[in-house]
């Protein structure tokens, strides 16, 4: 099979992308920063910073440490609010000529419901909306996906409030995740993401103080690698409904190596940081990897992992 | 949102001009192209390596140009070994690689053209000032665009621990400006704080504008200062960054902005920031 020929588009429920590399919530701001150099209309989609619907100041700095091949960071979901982000950033973001998947987050059901009726109404220009269920760096908030009648709750009330596919963002930072996967898709989610950063902490044993304002933070990056791939593929094992795998992707293999534990889409996160045209390039390699497998579509490598019998 | 771009550049020297200190030329024409005083770059090993993972910021110190024609080829930096990344940079040699990416930040043409200009560094926050005072002299001139507001007097007050930290002041004494070495110890210079040698300069008949790069202690004392007098003073902040394009939002910089304090990202909106906005 020749790499010219490989079909990279993929689903997720009704969406159609063209490829499956998508750009991580909180990691590519909001997506005109990173498109002053990057070509990011070559994307499957792009994720922009969680949007809560009243603005949020965030976390005192330091927001960031870096870690053994990780970063921590304790961002705290800075942001301007829903209104800012329909009559600033959508306009923008909408001539970018790429799907846009508008991630949002709230502290109560009610608040996510609100949020998803607000996007319903610009439908024509979003793609899907990713709902952070997860965010560990939020005082106050509630972590919905830590329990699965509260994530059921929290999908069954924006299914109600917009067609627009629902992707369920999940944290690894459970007992089973498998069965919170289960609850946002018995809640209606069209498709799952995972993984959220792993909770963390770093300390300067010097000055006795956490590294990090907030304390604790958010593990992301290559050493977060591991435990991504194991959620992506218990969850693949618990649920129908389409999986995207996000955690320490920055390499063809890894993507590779996503794609055959079961995730149909994949999201970059950390990466962009230190190689901001990471996404890009690996759009460019895969044909090429999935070739190697004597495949012609990125669909039929999907959770194509075997087990020795 | 300026056009910035990414580069695998080659070494073109690196080598040490003061204690922990090192100056390295990258051959990078893209940014050097375009880059302008006060704007920086970020720079990662290009070995592949996961550790350390992020690139970090460096200022532009001056832009290599080739001999004849001028054609900007290059940039240079100037870096003070304090950590993982830095400990690395000294081992490049040239020929080898590193992954750049700029030019980025507001740089100094945030700040007005200004009749009087005095500089403060602060240790290794001399770096971004030799292309600033270079091009507001009219000895040098950097980007696309050439500016022509030249300051009728610019002064560098430059400060360290000691002497054998004080870094490229030739570069800095054959430009047309005062350069007044301030050390903790009385190694070099006057002895004493660069702020207390900034003071004295206020009180000579001036218009002046005050700009500052160094550590935190020094520019509140400076935002200070130039508040208690009423001089415009601007201040070149060092922050973490993860990834200096804006994306990230780690290099929050508190800001007073109509009464309400919020977050700014200095590698956007600085890092050259008004004193009187920034909240220490
Ligand atoms: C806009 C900008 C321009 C800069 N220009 C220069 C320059 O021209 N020359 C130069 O030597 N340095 C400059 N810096 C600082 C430089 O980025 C840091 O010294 C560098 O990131 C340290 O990397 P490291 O891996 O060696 O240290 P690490 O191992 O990451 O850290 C070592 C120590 O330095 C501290 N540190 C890390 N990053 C920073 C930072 N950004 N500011 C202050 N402390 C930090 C850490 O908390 C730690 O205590 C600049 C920073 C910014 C934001
Ligand atoms: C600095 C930073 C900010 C983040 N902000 C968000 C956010 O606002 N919303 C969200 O859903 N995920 C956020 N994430 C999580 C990422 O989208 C991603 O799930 C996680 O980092 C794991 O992927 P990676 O290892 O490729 O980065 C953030 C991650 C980082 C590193």
């Amino acid at each position: 099979m020749t790499a010219s020929r490989v079909d990279l588009t993929v689903r997720v429920g009704p969406l159609r992308l063209q490829n499956p590399i998508l750009l991580a919530s909180g990691t590519c701001g909001y997506v005109y920063e990173l498109a002053a150099a990057v070509p990011v209309q070559r994307l499957g989609g792009v994720i922009p910073k969680t949007v809560t619907l009243q603005p949020r100041a965030g976390n005192p700095p330091p927001r960031t440490v870096e870690t053994a091949c990780g970063l921590l960071n304790s961002i705290g979901l800075d942001n301007d609010g829903i209104d800012h982000f329909l009559d600033h950033h959508l306009p923008r973001l909408s001539t970018l000529g790429v799907p846009l998947i508008v991630n949002v987050a709230g502290k109560a059901p009610e608040e996510f419901a609100r949020l998803c009726e607000r996007i319903d109404r610009v439908a024509d220009v979003v793609a899907a909306i990713e709902l952070n269920l997860s965010c560990p760096n939020v005082a106050g908030g509630i972590d919905f996906a830590v329990r699965p009648e509260l994530t059921e709750g929290v999908l069954r009330r924006c299914r109600a409030a917009t067609g627009l596919p629902l992707i369920a963002k999940l944290t690894p930072n459970v007992t089973d995740i498998a069965a919170i996967g289960q609850a946002a898709e018995q809640g209606g989610a069209t498709a799952i993401s995972a993984i959220n950063t792993v909770l963390g902490m770093a300390v300067d044993w010097r000055r006795r103080r956490p590294r990090l304002g907030a304390g604790l933070g958010g593990l992301s990056g290559p050493a977060i690698k591991p435990i991504a791939l194991r959620c992506v593929w218990q969850l693949c094992r618990a649920v129908s409904c389409p999986v995207i795998g996000i955690g320490g992707i920055q390499s063809i293999d890894d993507v590779m190596e996503f794609l055959v534990a079961g995730a149909t889409a994949v999201q970059i996160g950390t990466a962009t940081f230190y190689d901001p045209a990471c996404a890009v390039r690996l759009v460019d390699q895969l044909p090429g990897a999935v070739a190697e497998l004597g495949a012609t579509s990125v669909r039929d490598i999907v959770g194509s992992l075997r087990f020795r019998q | 949102m300026q056009a910035w771009s990414v580069e695998e550049a080659t070494v073109l020297w690196n080598r040490p001009v003061a204690r922990d200190t090192w100056r390295m030329a990258l051959q990078a024409p893209r940014l050097a192209d375009r880059i302008r005083p006060g704007q920086f770059l970020m720079l990662r090993l290009a070995n592949g390596r996961s550790d350390p993972l992020l690139a970090r910021p460096y200022a532009l110190y001056d832009v290599v140009r080739l001999g004849s024609t001028g054609d900007a080829i290059g940039v240079e930096i100037v870096y003070l070994v304090v950590g993982k990344q830095t400990r690395l940079l000294t081992e490049l040699r040239p020929g080898e690689t590193a992954v750049v990416w700029g030019p980025l930040g507001n740089g100094f043409d945030a700040i007005p053209p200004a009749r009087h200009l005095l500089l403060v560094a602060g240790g290794i926050g001399q770096t971004p000032f030799y292309a600033f005072a270079a091009e507001r002299t009219g000895v040098r001139h950097y980007g696309a665009e050439q500016r022509t507001e030249l300051a009728e007097a610019v002064v560098l007050c430059y400060g360290a621990r000691s002497s054998d930290l004080l870094a490229c002041v030739d570069d800095f004494s054959r430009l047309p400006i005062e350069v007044v070495l301030c050390t903790d110890d009385g190694s070099a210079g006057r002895r004493g704080l660069v702020t207390e040698a900034a003071a004295e300069w206020l009180d000579r008949p001036g218009n002046w504008v005050v700009v500052g790069c160094g550590p935190e202690p020094m520019l509140r004392a400076l935002q200070q200062l130039c508040g208690r007098r009423g001089v415009p003073c601007y201040l070149s902040l060092e922050v973490p960054m993860a990834c200096g394009f804006g994306a990230c939002f780690s290099c929050a910089v508190p800001v007073r902005l109509g009464g309400a304090v919020d977050y700014r990202r200095c590698c956007l909106d600085g890092p050259v920031f008004d004193a009187s906005e920034v909240v220490f």
